[in-house]
Order: structure tokens, then sequence, then C-alpha cells
């Protein structure tokens, strides 16, 4: 069964005074607002958050929106894939309606975090980790470090590639008004900005954030009754890789990006070239190369040379990030996955004003650990 | 047997109960011809290239610190020390 998404909303990201819950029902209510269907034809709801227990002592995020938006009776689910929450809804919510099982999904994903200190954020990210890894104090962004060197190193790519990756995504970022951060960068503000974990620099990491997103889900001729406003999930995989980071045979290949990209364009019958304009999780700036490459949008190490020849920026010839990517954006958890395709979505519907670029397949990969769970999907607009 | 740091990073940005800075890195062990790698801490700087060796600690972070339930694993093992 062919699966639309006929809704979609986001809050602004940043610091917000709401909490968790006034955070999911106000993209909830958006996205229900946005598609011209009622509340009541809801049959599943999901909920893509990462730790709202851990952040701020509120568990059963799932229950309280369904309650909150009115929709008790609907069947209602929480997912956790960490970073990845968003994009496991994603999948989840199309394998509610592909399945025959719903007729009308909602998925809302959000994240409260900005009231922790980053010591604290940091450490209740880090709790993913392997006990072994844990103790060591090995945190996210240790690993992106770890990994930028010996990038860098081994395929000769110049520090300036990655600080070019943050300048891109935070000029895209400007053009977004719901975006975290509107300010445009330079390559020497990146490289002189303080360092996080050597060689990389604040500059190269996405910040803590409040927010959510949503989409409805529905089946094709379900969606045609209702609108002609409406997008395709063509494809859509998940994926793990080792728990423990350091196992991995090639430390610059994201094994759970290539396996689930694999699926995605499996099921969507396309090859990278057919992607128009793409999501990638760029928590770190890094990470926008190693997923370029495991998704075959570069060969392995060139990554950076598309970078600097600009061909990733909006007007080059794979827009990467037009949203503004997590690193200006924002990142709110179990919202990012969500938020990815709240973009593509716009995008594919000639909606996302400023950020507009010519496309009608689109990619998002959202990324949990650090490649440790992964779930890529591509969008097509009707045909 | 060799003990090769393949990669570190020296990250400033720790969470409770990690010291600060703490300088991490991948070493390659050979271990009968095979390379096996392992993740630690390190006492000292360290350079990609490096020949270290594993020096024991009783506490690499301070349980209870962080998130984690002190109970639920063990807080010992090795750093590397450049030799």
């Amino acid at each position: 069964m062919d699966v639309a998404i006929i809704g979609a909303s986001m809050t602004k990201f940043g610091q917000r005074d709401a909490w968790i819950r006034e955070l999911l029902v106000e993209a909830g209510k958006a996205c229900l607002d946005d598609a011209p269907v009622d509340r009541e034809t809801v049959e599943h709801l999901y909920v893509a958050n990462m730790a709202s227990g851990e952040f701020e002592g509120q568990t059963g995020v799932m229950n309280a929106l369904a309650h909150d938006l009115g929709m008790v009776g609907a069947y209602a689910e929480r997912v956790d894939q960490t970073s990845a929450s968003g994009g496991a809804g994603v999948y989840e919510a199309w394998q509610s309606v592909a399945s025959g099982a719903s007729e009308m999904t909602l998925l809302v994903g959000g994240e409260k975090m900005t009231h922790r200190s980053t010591a604290e954020s940091t450490d209740i990210i880090a709790s993913i980790t392997h006990p072994f890894e844990y103790k060591h104090g090995l945190t996210l962004p240790s690993f992106a470090g770890l990994t930028a060197r010996h990038y860098l190193e081994r395929f000769d790519a110049p520090r300036e590639s990655l600080a070019e990756v943050a300048v891109k995504n935070h000029a895209n970022g400007t053009r977004n008004p719901k975006a975290q951060f509107r300010k445009e960068i330079d390559v020497e503000t990146a490289l002189d900005s303080p360092v996080v974990a050597d060689p990389l620099r604040l500059y190269d990491f996405c910040p803590v954030t409040d927010g959510s997103a949503a989409l409805l889900f529905c089946p094709v001729e379900v969606a045609h009754k209702y609108t002609d406003e409406f997008v395709v999930v063509a494809g859509v995989d998940g994926a793990t890789d080792t728990h423990v980071v350091h196992e991995r045979r090639d430390p610059t290949v994201m094994g759970a990006v290539v396996d689930s990209g694999e699926g995605a364009f499996g099921m969507a019958d396309c090859d990278p070239d057919d992607v128009d304009v793409a999501e990638l999780h760029d928590m770190f700036t890094i990470l926008e190369f190693l997923q370029m490459e495991a998704l075959g949008f570069a060969e392995q190490g060139r990554a950076w040379e598309r970078v600097r020849a600009g061909e990733t920026a909006m007007d080059g010839d794979l827009p990467i990030n037009t949203s503004g990517g997590l690193k200006s954006k924002g990142h709110p958890l179990g919202a990012s996955g969500v938020a990815q395709v709240v973009e593509l979505y716009e995008q594919l519907l000639g909606g996302a004003g400023p950020r507009q670029v010519p496309a009608d397949r689109g990619l998002a990969c959202n990324v949990g650990g650090f490649g440790n769970c992964v779930t890529t999907t591509i969008l097509e607009a009707p045909r | 047997m060799w003990r090769r740091a393949d990669r570190w990073t020296e990250s400033r940005a720790t969470p409770p109960g990690v010291r600060q800075p703490n300088t991490i890195a991948i070493v390659e062990f050979d271990v009968d011809g095979t390379a096996v790698r392992a993740i630690g801490g390190t006492t000292d700087d360290v350079s990609t290239g490096d020949t270290v060796r594993p020096v024991y600690v009783e506490q690499l972070r301070e349980p209870g610190a962080g998130i984690r339930e002190p109970d639920s694993q063990n807080w010992d093992g090795f750093r590397f020390e450049t030799v």
C-alpha cells in the first residue's frame, strides 16, 4: 500500500519556555490544522522522544498527548531510538499505514532540553554508550573528534572543509524562520571558535534545543479524497551498527547509513543521482561527509570536495540541509528526524519560501548515537 | 606486541564526574598478527602513531556523578601511557 503524508508542522526551535507536553501539543495541533481532516479520524498516534523522563521527569508522553489532543481511544506509542527517534517514528508511522492497521496516523516528535546544563545534556545523551565507553567519559562529541582527525589525515582533507559545512548550513538557516540560529558565520569564525573535541570546535557541533515537529500519514487513495497537496513515502528503511563504536572495521564508513540507504533506494527504485534535495544528520560537521559517502552521494574520502565546490549549497547540484540542518536549525533529539521530513514535505510541495529549491524527490537520513541506529526516508512529489 | 595510538582527541566538554580535559585514544594492538582495537583515556599527550602501554586506574570517572546507576557497571580499567 502506498503511503502519503498529508500534513506537516514544526514549532520554532530554540530555547523555549514550553515543556515537553506543550511542545508536542503545539506541533500536533498545527499539523492537524495543516491537514484537511478531523482529528477523530486519527487511529494511531506515535510520539518520537528520546528522554523526556531523564530530561524532565515526564514519562508516558504518548498517552499524555492523546489526552491533550482529544484523541483518547486512539492507539498511542512512544518511539525511542535516541537521536534517530524521529526517523524511527517515520518508519513506524509508515508501517502502521502500509500494513493496513491504521488509515490515519499522526507522528509527533519532540524534546525539551535547554533547562539542563550542557554537561547534564551531554551525559544524558552519552548514556546510550556501552558501559566500557561510558566509564571512560566518552561522549558523542569525542567520537566525532576521533573520527574527524582520522578522516582529515587519511584523506588529506583540509580542516577548512569541515568549517565550510557549518558555514553553508548557517547560511541556509538564515532563510528558515523556525531555526534556532539565524546568523551567517564565516570559515575564520568557525576555525577560531573554542575547541570542544580536538580537532573539532564549537561551530562543528549542533546546539542543545527545545522543539517539536509533526507529520500526518494515510494511504495514498485516502489522501486523494482530502487533497492534492501531499507527498508519497517512496522508500524507508532502518538499520543498526555496533554498540561499541571502535569495533567498526572502518571508522569512516557508517554501516547503518549504508544499509538503511540501500534499503530505501531499493524500495523507491531510484539511485543517489535521482535525489534532488537531502536532509542529513549534521549533529557534527564530520557526519555530513560520512553520510554523503555512505549514501552514495560521494566516493569514500571525497565528500569534502563536493562541499568545497559548492555542489551541496542551495544553488548546487545536490542541496543538503536547506533547512539549516541540525547545525543551525537545532537538534531537539526526538523532533529532528521528523523535522527533516517536514523540510522535504515543504520542498516537494513548493512551500519552502526563500529556501525553495527545484525538487521532485528528497532524502532524509536520521542518525542515532554515532551511527548506532539509522533510518533513511525517500519522499516523492505525487506524479 | 605493539600498541599504537590510531586516533585521538582531547575532549574539553566533559560530562559530570569526568576529568577535564579528557584525552581519549583508540589504540591498535597486534595479537598474533591481527590488529585489535581498544579505546581509553591517556595519561599524557599522545599523537597518532605513538607507542603506548596500559596503566591500571581504579576509578576512571566518579561513580554517581553522572546519570548512570553506580552499581550497574564497574568503573576501573586502563588508561594509555606514551612509551
